[in-house]
This record gives C-alpha cells, sequence and structure tokens, in this order.
C-alpha cells in the first residue's frame, strides 16, 4: 500500500528532514510513526499527502507514483487518502453533517448518495445524535470523531492521522485510538503519527521511529522508545 | 457538473459576494461606470454616425454641365448616371428652374431681379442632383461622373458628413481611453474582492484541497462571483441607460426644437440590441478575468 525507497526531502542547505528513508507498509496494516519534534514525521505525512514533494526517491502509495505525478492528477490521488490533524480543522460556520457532507460535496458525490452516507459514518464514529450541532458546541474528542468521520466518508485506502490526540486527555486519546482500531479493523490501512508514548506502548502495534530525518528503527509489536 | 455541484459552487459564489459586500459594492460600482461610459459613448458615436448617414444621404451630389451641352447630351448622362448601383434617383433642374429657384429664395418677389429678365445669370448652372443609396461609394461615383463627357464640374456633401465624422472619430479615441483605463481598474477591483474572498476562506480551500477538491472545483466559486459581479454591474447601468436615454432624447429634442424631423434619433431598443450582449460580455469578461487570474495566483496547494 505504501512502498518509499531512498527517499529524501531538504529544505534548504541544512540537514535534510527526512533522511534516505525505506518503508513498506502492507494493505490493512497499523503503523505508528513516532520521533521528537524535528524528528520529521509531519514531513513524511507532508509527502505522502503531496503536499510536498521528494527532493530524492521514489514513492508508490496505493498504486501512483509520486515523484513523477502531475499537479492536476494529485486531486484525483487525495481522494485515496483519508487526514486527520491534531487541530481538527473543522468548518466552524456549519454543523457535523455538513462538515462531513462537505467532504464528499467537494469530489462531486450526488446528493442521494450524500444523504445515505453521511448518517451512516457518524454512526461509525458515534456522533449519530449530534448532526446538527456546530463544532464550538462539541468537546475535544467529539471534534476529532467529526474530522475521522470526514476522512473516512469517501472510504479511503488509507487513513493519514497526524497527532490524532495532541489536544486531547488521555481517557478520550484512547477512545479516539479505538476507533481508529476500529477502522483498521474494518481494512483501512492507518498510519498515524504520534509522540504519545502511552498509547503506543499500550496498542502493542508496528511502530516506526524516527530521528533526525532517518528511520532507526522499525518494529512490528513494538514500543515507543526515546531517542 | 453535477446539479448538486453546480448549486454548491453557486452557494458559495453568493455566500463570498454577501462576506465582503463592501469589496462586492466597489467592484459593481467601477464596473457600472465603465459598462455605463461604453453605454454612453456607443448611443453618442451611434446616433452621429447616423445623422452623418442621413445628412449624406439626404444632401446630394450636383453635376453640371459644359457650356453649350445639348438636352440630348444632358439626357445620355443621366443614363449613364443611372446606371450604377450605388444611385438611388436623379433630379434635372433646367438654367431657367435654377434662376427661378434663386430668385424665389434670395428677391423673393421683389423687382431687382427684374433687370435680368431676358438675360439668365444662371445659364450654364442646369444639373443633376444625384441621390445615392450606398453613400460609402460616393468617392468612386465623383470619379465616374467626372469622367464622362459633357461634364463640367461635381460638388460633393462631403462637408457636413466630414464634421460629423471627425466628431465621432474624437468621441471615440476619448471613449475608448476611458472605457480601458476603467477596465483595467475593474478587473483590479474584481481581482481585489476575489483575494480577499480567498483569504478569509483559507482554511475552508486548505480542507477542500487535502479531501481531493479539484483545482477546477476549488476555483469555481470564486469565478463565479466575479462572473456574478460582472452580471450586476453591467445590469444597472443597462437599466439605467434604458431610461436616461429616452429622457435625452426627448430633451434635446424639446430644447432644440428645430431639429425635429431633421435629426432622427435612433431608437433605444434598437441600441440594446447591441449594447445588451456587448455589455453582458464585457461584465462577464471583466469578472471572469479579473478572478481567472486571482486563483490561479492563489489556489496552488
Amino acid at each position: 500500500m505504501i512502498d518509499l525507497i531512498d527517499v529524501s526531502k531538504s529544505y534548504g542547505k541544512g540537514l535534510p528532514a527526512v533522511n534516505h528513508a525505506n518503508l513498506h507498509v502492507d494493505k490493512g496494516e497499523f503503523v505508528f510513526v513516532v520521533g521528537s519534534s524535528g524528528s520529521g514525521k509531519s514531513t513524511l505525512i507532508k509527502l505522502l499527502m503531496k503536499e510536498l514533494d521528494s527532493t530524492s526517491g521514489q514513492m508508490i502509495v496505493s498504486g501512483e507514483r509520486l515523484e513523477t505525478m502531475k499537479h492536476r492528477r494529485v486531486a484525483k490521488y487525495r481522494r485515496k487518502l483519508g487526514v486527520v490533524f491534531q487541530d481538527f480543522r473543522l468548518l466552524k460556520d456549519r454543523n457535523v453533517y455538513e462538515n462531513v457532507a462537505f467532504a464528499q460535496r467537494v469530489i462531486g458525490r450526488p446528493g442521494k448518495v450524500i444523504r445515505k452516507r453521511v448518517p451512516e459514518v457518524l454512526q461509525e464514529v458515534g456522533l449519530a445524535g449530534k448532526y446538527k450541532s456546530f463544532p464550538d458546541e462539541l468537546s475535544g474528542g467529539e471534534q476529532q470523531r467529526v474530522a475521522l468521520a470526514r476522512a473516512l466518508v469517501n472510504r479511503p485506502d488509507i487513513l493519514l492521522a497526524d497527532e490524532p490526540t495532541g489536544n486531547l486527555d488521555p481517557k478520550t486519546s484512547e477512545e479516539i485510538m479505538q476507533l481508529l482500531e476500529q477502522i483498521n479493523e474494518r481494512g483501512t490501512t492507518v498510519l498515524v503519527v504520534t509522540h504519545n508514548k502511552e498509547i503506543v506502548n499500550a496498542m502493542k502495534k508496528r511502530v516506526v521511529t524516527m530521528q533526525e530525518g532517518v528511520i532507526v528503527s522499525d518494529e512490528k509489536e513494538g514500543g515507543y522508545h526515546e531517542a | 457538473m453535477r446539479p448538486s455541484t453546480l448549486w454548491f459552487t453557486l452557494k458559495q459564489g453568493i455566500v463570498n459576494i454577501k462576506r465582503n459586500w463592501m469589496f462586492s459594492i466597489a467592484s459593481i460600482l467601477t464596473m457600472a461606470a465603465c459598462i455605463f461610459l461604453v453605454g454612453v459613448f456607443y448611443s453618442i458615436v451611434n446616433n452621429v454616425d447616423n445623422i452623418a448617414h442621413k445628412v449624406e444621404q439626404e444632401v446630394p451630389i450636383t453635376v453640371f454641365f459644359d457650356e453649350g451641352t445639348t438636352q440630348e447630351q444632358i439626357d445620355e448622362i443621366g443614363k449613364q448616371i443611372l446606371q450604377r448601383p450605388e444611385v438611388e434617383k436623379i433630379e434635372f433642374t433646367s438654367a431657367d428652374e435654377a434662376w427661378q429657384e434663386f430668385k424665389d429664395q434670395y428677391f423673393q418677389g421683389s423687382d431687382a431681379a427684374e433687370g435680368f429678365r431676358d438675360d439668365n445669370p444662371l445659364v450654364n448652372s442646369a444639373n443633376y442632383a444625384v441621390y445615392m443609396n450606398q453613400i460609402e461609394m460616393q468617392s468612386d461615383l465623383v470619379t465616374y461622373i467626372e469622367g464622362l463627357d459633357h461634364v463640367r464640374e461635381v460638388e460633393q456633401s462631403e462637408q457636413a458628413a466630414n464634421t460629423l465624422g471627425t466628431f465621432n472619430k474624437f468621441v471615440s479615441y476619448a471613449s475608448i481611453i476611458i472605457i480601458v483605463i476603467l477596465l483595467v481598474i475593474s478587473i483590479f477591483l474584481i481581482s481585489n474582492t476575489v483575494s480577499v474572498g480567498i483569504s478569509v476562506r483559507k482554511e475552508e480551500i486548505g480542507i477542500m484541497k487535502y479531501i481531493g477538491a479539484t483545482d477546477a472545483f476549488v476555483r469555481a466559486p470564486f469565478v463565479l462571483e466575479g462572473m456574478l459581479l460582472g452580471i450586476i454591474g453591467a445590469a444597472i447601468p443597462l437599466t439605467a441607460l434604458y431610461f436616461l436615454y429616452n429622457t435625452a432624447v426627448e430633451y434635446v429634442l424639446t430644447r432644440f426644437n428645430v431639429l425635429t424631423g431633421v435629426v432622427d434619433f435612433i431608437p433605444v431598443l434598437q441600441i440594446y440590441r447591441v449594447l445588451v450582449p456587448i455589455s453582458i460580455a464585457l461584465g462577464i469578461g471583466i469578472g471572469l478575468i479579473g478572478s481567472f487570474w486571482t486563483t490561479r495566483k492563489h489556489l496552488r496547494v
């Protein structure tokens, strides 16, 4: 599902943010990418989202070659991904239903499909009763659930989560991680960038550790090791 | 594009206009001023052109003959002129008729003309008045008539038409300069309005791009916003001009009633047959250029 072969990304003359990274993720896997601030985790996510272009190396994600991808193809590629962020990035002037439906509207799904699919996905993330609420009326955990619903509504191949629990308390973080696990069990490949040690250690999933742009370890049922 | 997507785009475009209503109004007003001036100048140029054309058509070319030309020869010249397709009709005035007309006009029944009783001073003024149906062929026709045997002189009525033509040229050039300046300002203002809209919706645009919206989808509401501003900017001056035109014509004809029957103003609906499509195209064009150019600059995420 994800293949990075000797991928590097440099911003300027300094050390590369990602340095000769090699990573292979199979379909349906759940992977944590961990590391301290500045280790290159977020750059890796941006490379996977094609928000940034790699400086060298080869990237194949969901069957698409990213380093040679033309700009006009990027939108179609991103439809294969679902993305959630630490700050949720919800539209404050729209309610829960509209925020989720928005993801379907921008890719031109017909109204009939939207009306069927949005309640389904809100049910999946446990927000069926809150579809009329606005983001400001929701807790952090609920907002992240909306963001997850929006990421999932188009049935992506891969779910990328950039510090999804960064703004949440431990209990809510645990709930969100359980939700991510359920999503993964339904077949979606999940890649979570985090530095939440407790969660990583508790979940016993594959852990890729980055340090100064380099992937320094890749353990099948790993834990969070301080660099 | 699906109807739901089209509706979504349209709604977003209207929301953009509402959100930045001050910039939107500034854009609409500038564009309205620009299109209003286009309309005013278009109406003036067309009417002056129409009057010039009428003057050219109603004032004939006058053909005078060599001394001693017989009536048969004059008739022959008449036949040759009438063969030309651009000639509508010819009217013959004999030397005696010319003298009579002159006397009627200048002596008005006084005895002053009695001294010329048996001696027509306008003996060489027999002439044809040639009326044309294709005024643009006037110089060709004059050259042709001048080449005919027994033709002494050809007088043409260029002066009035030329004066109006010069005035029209001046109005055209002045209007082009003013319109171009206003066009540039309109495009700049539309671009500014759209830029503000983009900055207000930056977060939303970012989310759209992450979700997989195409550039065209992201751009569409802004381009639509520009076009809507353009249409409104065209509709206002068109409505205003419709009423102002009739009022202006009425005013001119009342104020200068000597012009009634002499000058024909083009009916407003005839002017609008061309002005409406031009103005709408101009409005949409300005909106399209301003917004497309701005979104191109800002939306590459």
